[in-house]
């Protein structure tokens, strides 16, 4: 009788321990990969103002091309 | 747009642009600024240092590019000083890396006029925006592409410096590609991916984002 409900005991045990690991897996990827798609956002149609007003930035000679020191 | 900028006269750290601009002339000229304006009579620092740190011309790249695949903006409005610190230590090594591409570093003022427009964006500078200028358009809405780098989201120095070598890497090695998007995005799927591995190896201190 024990034995019967220590094996299905340790067989739930187990089993949310699987879980919880695959729940944390999961957690931990989706987090990286937002933050990943944070810090590299690649340009679509809703970024196109920002991106535009830069390049009308450049156009009009408010911004100007860096220059940078010679190398040595 | 009338801009008020308090901290104008803050010395900012670069001393190598070439046009000499003094901070808070870029938001002047096209925001239109009066109060925050050039802190030193107009003349005395280019954007983050002064005149006399101008090195004569050198082998600088070409005032006008060759053939631009890439203009690269630095939008810095100074949040996040390692992030900062260490982008305004390497920009030199990005110029040189990319020299037939257009650089433009917005200057401080510049910044956070620009970014009064865009509040979403704010927090997450410094930020280097990529504008691919042959892209491949895959829709009839035709839209800027490239991509984004908000360095202001990491928190440390070698995490900073890191994201700028696998940038100046990326662009080096694909400025040729037909479709830069489109690498990106299978750049950071593998990223992803490698991240995985790395969790599942228990190799969470190797992690580049964190």
């Amino acid at each position: 009788m024990f034995d019967r409900w220590f094996d299905s005991f340790t067989e739930v045990v187990a089993a949310a321990a699987a879980a919880g690991a695959l729940i944390y897996l999961g957690n931990e990827i989706n987090r990286r990969q937002k933050k990943l798609r944070d810090l590299f956002y690649v340009l679509g149609p809703d970024s196109t103002i920002m991106a535009d007003h830069l390049e009308e930035l450049a156009r009009r000679g408010v911004i100007r091309p860096y220059r940078p020191k010679a190398t040595r | 747009m009338a801009m008020s900028f308090e901290d104008a006269t803050a010395t900012e750290r670069r001393s190598t642009n070439g046009d000499a601009e003094t901070p808070g002339t870029q938001a002047k000229r096209h925001f239109g600024s009066a109060e925050g304006g050039a802190p030193h009579g107009g003349t005395g620092e280019a954007i983050g240092g002064t005149t006399s740190e101008r090195l004569a011309p050198g082998p600088t790249p070409t005032a006008a590019a060759r053939d631009p695949r890439f203009h690269i903006f630095v939008i810095d409005t100074g949040w996040n000083c390692a992030a900062s610190k260490v982008l305004h230590d390497h920009i030199d090594i990005i110029t040189h890396l990319n020299i037939d591409d257009e650089l433009y570093v917005l200057d401080r003022a510049t910044s956070i006029a620009l970014l009064r427009h865009y509040p979403f964006q704010v927090g997450r500078d410094p930020t280097i925006a990529v504008h691919d200028l042959k892209p491949r358009h895959r829709h009839r809405i035709r839209h800027t592409h490239g991509f984004r780098m908000h360095l202001g989201i990491l928190d440390e120095e070698n995490q900073v410096l890191g994201a700028l070598k696998m940038f100046a890497r990326f662009l080096v090695t694909h400025r040729n590609a037909a479709d830069v998007d489109q690498l990106v995005r299978q750049d950071l799927q593998r990223q992803g991916i490698a991240g995985a591995i790395q969790i599942l190896g228990g190799h969470e201190h190797h992690k580049l984002v964190e």
